[in-house]
């Protein structure tokens, strides 16, 4: 049975919320991105790409591009509430949902066209679907399977829909440059170019041994692609395997101070994140970037998980103190070994005692965490994040 | 300072104090070693703040003096030289040589006056104990200590003198909240070390006694203020003490106990191997049926199937369905050495409670998991 793949793109989707909540933004180029210089960009709406911005340059060479551009901030909470609503509306056509990131999913569609009506027609009740709920535009690709419907999502972009039908799929990667193919970057590229690749179609007039030769394992992933084979599933939700924050310092220090301000920061936002999905962790893992760029991190693992944002801070506190101190230009915090904070509780204490301190932080953190949500992740701080109003 | 020293008894020394030194410490002083000679011996000392070790180890002196080195480097050097000798000298500007038949290696040291010299607790009462009972005691307590200082700190083994029968018996408990285990050893002598309501060796000085307890022989063990003091031989360990709280473990110990089942103990430890097979993270419980002499073992992980398992036991009651983690039994019933255990079970909320009979003084906890 032939598959029915559709691939949902937001279009510059930071960037439209942002003119989205901000009217007066319309139309013009806006890049959101870290709040200094430092950072990159993560979104850059359409009107910006013209200047030649694009996501992951750093902000500074934006600027050079883009002088006039509206710099915003990210963020991240808004886009999820609304990646959240987009993810809700994909699952009321199927089931079968992945999302990729918290702009992008695909969705299987296969076998229920009667249902649903055609695969086009599926896509532009999608689109209008989001625009009604959103005000955004997204770009949908449909086709047998993820990998083309990706690279049709992105043939039309913005506002497109593209529809690669079974019996197109071979012509159509006869002539799909090989750069498209995701997985292949300038290395693998120069490699496919010597053996006279340049269009994913050519991957089949090379022969098979001298292909896996040069391209190792990837080889045979180009050999499958080329014949439109990606047999690689829908997987409707994963678990997370981390959940972390970091962020790049407006500038870099060696201040144990502004460290850990950072650092309860991020282990709040953290805790936070494990609470609202059910999840707790074993493992605190302590990231730092040098100034020289250099990473290391530092991990625990503790005896008991936790989702507790003040248990994360503690162990990241103490494995920060047996860090040499230097400079540092980025810190992190991240939480591994995650499992379901349900199973985890199954385990009785021999001490009631000793969970009395524990529980007490946690129906703080509970209490928190209800406030943030319905006021927002500024409404209320802890003790140790409010700063002087000097240099607020 | 300059020695000529038997390679194989010096790489023995250092070798031992790997597990003390800090190898990731903000402190350079703590990574090194100190090495102090004068008239025929040499006396070497680790230390990390909480754990000092000293030994003194016969050498020729050449040239009496102090010297600190890197105690991983020297290990590497030990490590890999052939010689029967080796030679040390110190140099200009804290510079150490490091000599045998075939190499010489120089490296650059910190001054030995920096060091943090351990300062011997003075008249410290000792008694003598054998080495193999004290490693008894840590074996059967050291599996349930705490790896980390979690909410209240238990990241060690608690001991007290307690008197039975007008014995005095030393007593080690250990316990990380889920499962505790608890042993007494009668010791001759044991009432004169001043314990004060017992004391907390912290676990990695449990982890460097139980070393020292298993080389053999008779050691000494004194408690003097908040420190532990060890000797065997030319060896001295001095324990600093954890200053926390040890729970009021007394009050979880079930006095009555509803069930006594006795079970062959490596039926239940084969059998609970069995079960962890299918244990993570996520998912480490066993339900535990017992009915009618007969004990199901149950395992069930959603994301990579089910086992299952019966085992015989001496069980008459009504059928009595219980959850715990499989690691803890098996952590227990790997250190007891009877040929039959007998599990106390009272309820689904109730700790077990592990005795043998030829595991004299003996008792271990473990908490039940929910179903």
């Amino acid at each position: 049975m032939n598959r029915v793949i559709l691939h949902i793109d937001m279009d510059a989707f930071y960037a439209s919320v942002e003119q989205v909540d901000h009217p007066s933004l319309k139309g013009k180029p806006v890049i959101v991105g870290g709040s200094s210089n430092r950072g990159v960009v993560c979104a850059a709406s359409y009107e910006a790409r013209k200047f030649g911005v694009r996501s992951a340059m750093p902000i500074f060479q934006a600027k050079q591009k883009c002088p006039n551009g509206i710099y915003m901030p990210v963020r991240m909470a808004r886009y999820q509430e609304i990646s959240k609503r987009v993810m809700n509306i994909l699952e009321e056509f199927s089931p079968l949902v992945e999302q990729v990131s918290v702009d992008e999913a695909y969705l299987d569609i296969s076998g229920i066209g009667r249902l649903l009506g055609s695969p086009t027609k599926t896509g532009l009740q999608i689109k209008q679907s989001i625009r009604e709920s959103t005000s955004l535009t997204c770009s949908i690709g449909i086709a047998p399977n993820k990998f083309l419907a990706k690279i049709a999502s992105d043939l039309e972009k913005p506002d497109g829909l593209t529809l690669i039908e079974p019996k197109e799929v071979l012509p159509f990667i006869a002539t799909l440059p090989i750069k498209k193919v995701p997985g292949v970057g300038e290395k693998t590229m120069g490699r496919l170019r010597g053996l006279g690749i340049h269009m994913l179609g050519d991957v089949q007039k090379v022969e098979g041994s001298l292909l896996l030769e040069r391209t190792g394992k990837f080889g045979r992933r180009l050999l499958d692609l080329s014949k439109g084979i990606d047999e690689s599933a829908v997987v409707p939700y994963s678990e997370p395997k981390s959940i972390s924050s970091e962020e790049t310092l407006a500038k870099n220090t060696d201040d144990m101070d502004v460290l850990k301000k950072v650092l309860l920061m991020q282990s709040e936002l953290v805790g936070r994140r494990a609470r609202a999905k059910g999840l707790m962790g074993m493992t605190v893992t302590l990231k730092l970037k040098r100034a020289d760029f250099r990473q290391m991190t530092r991990s625990v693992t503790l005896e008991e998980p936790t989702s507790s944002s003040n248990t994360i801070y503690e162990h990241i506190v103490k494995l920060l103190k047996d860090v040499k101190s230097m400079k540092f230009r980025l810190v992190g915090v991240g939480l591994t070994n995650l499992m379901s904070a349900e199973e985890s509780l199954k385990q009785l204490n021999l001490f009631q005692r000793a969970a009395t301190t524990k529980t007490s932080w946690a129906e703080a953190e509970k209490a928190m965490d209800a406030i943030k949500e319905r006021f927002g992740g500024d409404a209320i701080k802890r003790g140790g994040l409010f700063n002087d109003p000097d240099t607020e | 300072m300059e020695i000529k020293i038997d390679r194989d008894e010096l790489y023995k020394a250092i070798s031992r104090v790997q597990s003390i030194i800090e190898k990731r410490s903000n402190i350079p002083i703590l990574s090194m070693i100190l090495i102090s000679a004068e008239e025929s011996y040499i006396t070497i000392s680790a230390t990390d703040l909480e754990i000092s070790y000293q030994q003194k180890i016969t050498a020729e002196v050449l040239y009496p003096g102090s010297i600190t080195i890197s105690g991983r480097k020297l290990f590497e050097i030990l490590k890999e030289s052939k010689s029967s000798n080796i030679f040390i000298k110190e140099k200009e500007n804290n510079w150490v040589s490091i000599s045998d038949d075939d190499a010489r290696f120089n490296l650059a040291c910190l001054p030995a006056d920096e060091y943090p010299l351990l300062v011997e607790p003075k008249d410290v009462l000792t008694i003598e104990m054998d080495g193999s009972i004290l490693k008894d005691m840590i074996s059967n307590t050291i599996y349930s200590v705490a790896l980390e200082e979690a909410g209240f700190k238990l990241s060690g083994v608690f001991t007290e003198i307690v008197t039975q029968n007008e014995k005095s018996l030393l007593r080690m408990v250990s316990t990380d909240g889920h499962r505790l285990s608890r042993i007494d050893r009668k010791i001759e002598n044991v009432e004169i070390l001043k314990m004060n309501g017992g004391v907390m060796i912290p676990k990695k000085g449990i982890l460097e006694l139980n070393r020292l307890a298993s080389e053999g022989g008779p050691i000494n063990v004194g408690i003097e203020k908040n420190n532990c003091v060890v000797r065997r031989e030319n060896i001295l360990i001095v324990i600093r003490l954890l200053e926390s709280q040890f729970p009021d473990y007394n009050a979880v110990i079930p006095e009555k106990i509803k069930n006594v089942i006795p079970i062959t103990r490596m039926d239940l430890l084969d059998g609970m191997r069995k079960m962890v097979i299918l244990s993570n993270e996520s998912y480490k419980g066993v339900k535990m049926t017992f009915h009618d002499d007969n004990l199901e073992l149950v395992s069930i992980n959603p994301d990579i199937g089910d086992a299952q398992e019966n085992l015989k036991v001496e069980y008459k009651g009504e059928s009595l369905e219980l959850g715990f983690n499989a690691r803890y039994f098996i952590d227990v019933l790997q250190v007891m050495g009877s040929d039959v255990v007998e599990l106390g079970v009272i309820d689904n909320s109730s700790p077990c409670v592990i005795t043998g009979k030829n595991d004299k003084g003996f008792l271990g906890l473990i908490m039940p998991m929910r179903l």
